[in-house]
């Protein structure tokens, strides 16, 4: 089981290499001269050659790539067009806002949409159940910063009970970003896991199971919900790109300092190094998370588990 | 007789489906007794209503569309329609146990199979895990498998011993009732041999009651005592083996020994029933067998013919019965 | 027997299968689609919703109304004029709507057009010649899957602009991988079939069976993954144009409605309700059509 996790590892790092340099190279297709944005007023043509030459912006694309990897790796993001200074800087308070975003939202989802797919599952003619497919349709169609704008409308300006925008009232507020971003992503956790418990419902080994004298809150808890967390699990990690995804849109609605606001302001001020290092941050967590999701199915199979690990148990 | 010593008794079991508003009769008026450490076999082709008598024993009929529309069953003489949820479950692996047809699928796949054979015991008796593993580990050599593959998946083991596998859960709380549902079909014919030799050894070995489901003639004489002919949902002649394999009186019954093929004759012709099954949405009005029936009269299609004791032990559902007990074949 | 009808021998194909009354495929998956009660609400709102794009210069006029700015009639609730109110410079709101609608679906359909081209060929080429080509091509794929398709339809606007040619393209090749994977798993499916073998075996051409056997059998999970993602296209378009990085004011869009009307939302909520509806029940329609088909189309889901 080790070596299946070494190995992975290491598969992470060419898709890594790959993702950034499909982000570098999009990027450098930005049309117009960078050293008109960093000089700004002070352009003239000859200073613009020199930075030009001191930026190495006159190098291939592979060499420009190779020095960005190379800088990468040493935790040196380059330096912003804008403030310059180094894009690290500008990252890593903004890092922090958005994970504790993105944590909160992952566990708002798990922990209530796994539940909800789970007792609609069971009973899935009932009034409970009805609504829940009723509240899974309209969550995966809710546009995530419509929803935003009318929680801000009912708990800030009407209600009163929760911040509009900003992180600097504490836990209050990630509570409406939080739901915010996990909308869609909750109901198509709840959808999934609906479906897939129906699917191993139906099996033959619960059959079996039954017949045996299991009680059915074992029957459904144990010997159905196990079989049917591994795709679940499968969707719940396919669609963490996603959540990234929306936390530009959240941000931007909530005014929150995070990674999702600074591309966009980024990409406004055309600062390329910035959108770069915030697009290989994100595309960074998103395939990490992926091997993250892997590896725990991985581990919950034990098709898979049997072949990497329980061989040596087989004497 | 004394309702104790049988181990199973079922009486008068009519069971439907509802399916898209349309009703199946699966099973009507079906009647079987077993006494304790008998084996019973419940013969008939696909869609007689075998499977649903048997998964009316434990209640495990697939809800919502099975219905139990009347009858009583009674095991060990306790009436299972009478227990509640909790009781049904106790009596669920510990005095009766099941047998499926395809062992492909009945395993969890996520569970080991000394678990899964554990799982019983630890359900039904007081034992520890350490306990009920060792258990576990005799009973898969009781059925042929080496003791030490405990710890394996389903998925590593091949079709027939998966059935082994079912067969030791099957087995690891004693109970006094195994149903084996068409247990060897779906396995190879060197396979099904062995399955049954087990079979066999168990029923020798205990005093376990059986409840044999099957198509195949050839494993109810091997295996069976007493012998009931299913069709359409109804017992059509039932008694000891020697009444049916010597001594049979029902027109189905004389087609399904027919249909067999004669080792001894190769050039005879094949003697299949004509026609098919009938729809059990929509069976045939008076006997269902009219229809196929090479003996059926004007009444065959009115009247639904009666129960006629032959012997102690032996009785026919026919028309040519009424008056006479000859056979009239 | 004598026959008893006038009509000569049967001559046409038409004659032959007549006589066994068959009716089509077509017509039946049809009445199937019919009792799945929701779809046919999707279907319903959706084809409202296009008819309404589509008679868009006929019910209102966009220079008139739709972009003209009266400083007097601004940020006023729904009311008998203006039925959905008017927004902060004065614009009827209904009218802006409603071209917006044109806007979302034009770029979601043409988006996932390119997407479904790019899907077909490099899905098809996957699934069907299998071996190294498969993968090559979805080992590319899965690197591409990696990023979520906002991120790379923002990279892609972040380095050429914000035009509706970009935005198209952008979104377009952001569901390309998605598509690819669809298309493959279904030529996959179709492809170990045995009338495949049957053609091949006559010696008809790759591309020959290709088109006139697989494909036609692969429409039905592709149909319905269309639907999806053109409703997952158009929320992309309104999302990035709420963010400023989409359509620009003033073009009406639902989702930049959505940004210049937050501001005055405190005060005039109205401002942000129809557009978000109006993405809200896009969205939904689609979703309900796209499961519909679903449903229809898989006979194995239905028990």
């Amino acid at each position: 089981m080790v070596r299946y996790i070494i190995r992975r590892l290491f598969e992470l790092i060419p898709v890594i290499l790959v993702l950034t340099f499909i982000v570098f190279t999009i990027l450098s297709m930005t049309p117009g001269d960078a050293t008109t944005i960093i000089l700004g007023s002070d352009y003239t043509p000859e200073l613009g050659a020199k930075l030009r030459v001191e930026l190495g912006l006159d190098r291939s694309l592979f060499v420009q790539y190779f020095h960005y990897i190379t800088n990468l790796v040493q935790g040196d993001f380059g330096m912003s067009y804008v403030t310059r200074a180094p894009v690290l800087d500008q990252l890593r308070p903004r890092l922090a806002n958005t994970a504790w975003i993105v944590a909160c939202a992952m566990f708002l989802c798990v922990s209530i949409g796994i539940p909800i797919g789970i007792r609609s599952a069971t009973k899935p003619n009932s009034f409970f159940s009805q609504c829940a497919m009723v509240f899974g349709l309209m969550g995966v169609s809710m546009p995530i910063f419509w929803l935003g704008l009318l929680l801000i409308l009912l708990f800030s300006v009407n209600l009163g009970w929760l911040p509009s925008s900003g992180m600097d009232h504490g836990v209050k507020s990630l509570i409406l970003p939080a739901i915010t971003l996990g909308f869609n992503y909750m109901a198509n956790i709840m959808r999934t896991t609906r479906s897939s418990m129906m699917e191993a419902i139906r099996q033959d080994f619960i059959r079996t199971a039954r017949a045996k004298g299991v009680s059915e809150h074992d029957v459904i808890y144990d010997h159905a919900l196990g079989n049917a967390l591994m795709p679940t699990i499968t969707i719940i990690g396919m669609n963490v790109g996603t959540l990234l995804g929306g936390v530009v849109l959240t941000e931007t609605v909530f005014s929150i300092p995070g990674m999702g606001r600074l591309l966009v302001e980024a990409i406004n001020q055309r600062d390329t190094p910035c959108v770069l290092g915030t697009l290989v941050v994100m595309a960074i967590c998103v395939a990490v998370s992926n091997l993250i999701v892997d590896l725990i199915y991985a581990y919950m199979d034990p098709r898979i588990r049997a072949q990497y690990g329980a061989k040596a148990r087989q004497a | 007789m004394d309702a104790q010593q049988n181990t199973l008794e079922i009486k008068n079991l009519t069971v439907e489906y509802l399916v898209d508003d349309e009703v199946v009769h699966a099973v009507t008026g079906v009647d079987i007794t077993i006494p304790a450490g008998k084996t019973f076999g419940l013969v008939g082709e696909t869609g007689a209503g075998k499977t649903t008598t048997a998964l009316s024993i434990l209640n495990l009929l697939p809800l919502p569309a099975g219905r139990i529309v009347s009858g009583e069953i009674f095991v060990n003489g306790q009436d299972v329609f009478k227990l509640s949820p909790r009781q049904l479950q106790a009596m669920r692996g510990s005095q009766v146990a099941m047998v499926f047809q395809d062992p492909m699928s009945s395993l969890n796949p996520i569970k080991t199979v000394g678990e899964q054979i554990a799982e019983g015991m630890k359900i039904h008796r007081e034992v520890s895990d350490r306990e009920a593993l060792s258990q576990a580990t005799k009973m898969l050599e009781l059925v042929g498998i080496p003791g030490d593959r405990v710890a394996e998946y389903p998925h590593q083991f091949s079709g027939g011993m998966k059935q082994r596998v079912i067969i030791a859960i099957a087995l690891a709380c004693n109970p006094d009732l195994l149903i084996a549902d068409e247990p060897t079909t779906a396995l190879d014919v060197t396979i099904q041999a062995q399955v049954l030799k087990l079979i066999r050894e168990l029923k020798e070995n205990s005093r376990m009651a059986m409840l044999m489901i099957t198509h195949a003639l050839g494993i109810v004489a091997e295996v069976c005592d007493f012998v009931g002919i299913m069709y359409a949902g109804r017992i059509v002649e039932c008694g000891t083996l020697a009444d049916i394999f010597d001594n049979l009186r029902h027109p189905y019954t004389r087609g399904l020994f027919d249909s067999l093929p004669d080792i001894e004759n190769r050039r005879a012709e094949l003697k299949p029933i004509p026609g098919l099954i009938p729809d059990p949405m929509n069976l045939p009005p008076g006997c269902s067998f009219h229809p196929r029936c090479s003996y059926a009269k004007p009444e065959c299609s009115r009247d639904l013919p009666q129960v006629r004791w032959l012997s102690d032990t032996h009785y026919v559902s026919c028309h040519l019965y009424n008056e006479t007990a000859e056979n009239m074949l | 027997m004598q026959a008893t009808s006038t009509a000569g021998p049967i001559t046409t194909k038409k004659e032959f299968y007549a006589q066994f009354k068959k009716k089509s495929i077509a017509h039946e998956l049809w009445l199937r689609f019919l009792k799945n009660k929701t779809a046919v609400i999707g279907l319903v709102i959706f084809c409202i919703i296009m008819a309404v794009a589509i008679a868009a210069p006929w019910l209102t006029s966009y220079d008139n109304v739709v972009v003209k700015m009266d400083i007097a009639a601004r940020l006023q609730p729904p009311g008998m004029e203006h039925w959905f109110g008017t927004d902060e410079l004065g614009r009827d709101i209904l009218a802006r709507i409603v071209y917006g609608a044109r806007v979302s679906l034009l770029i979601g359909f043409s988006a996932i057009f390119v997407s479904l081209m790019v899907g077909l060929v490099l899905g098809g080429a996957a699934g069907y010649y299998g071996g190294k080509l498969d993968s090559v091509i979805m080992r590319a794929m899965d690197v591409f899957l990696s990023l979520p398709d906002v991120l790379l339809a923002l990279a892609i606007i972040a380095a050429f602009g914000n035009t509706k040619l970009n935005l198209t393209i952008a979104i377009g090749l952001a569901f390309a991988p998605k598509f690819s994977r669809v298309v493959r798993s279904a030529v996959m499916g179709v492809r170990d079939n045995e009338y495949i073998e049957a053609a091949r075996s006559i010696g008809a051409l790759d591309s020959r069976i290709i088109a006139r056997h697989v494909l036609p059998n692969c429409i039905g999970p592709i149909i319905v993954q269309v639907t999806l993602y053109v409703a997952n296209a158009i929320l992309t378009i309104a999302a990035l144009s709420f963010i400023g990085l989409g359509i620009q004011p003033p073009t009406p869009e639902w989702g930049n409605m959505l940004a210049s009307g937050r501001t005055y939302m405190r005060d005039f909520p109205h401002i942000v309700m129809a557009p978000g509806l109006a993405i809200f029940f896009t969205i939904l329609a689609l979703n309900l059509l796209g499961d519909g088909l679903r449903d229809t189309l898989d006979p194995r889901l239905k028990h």
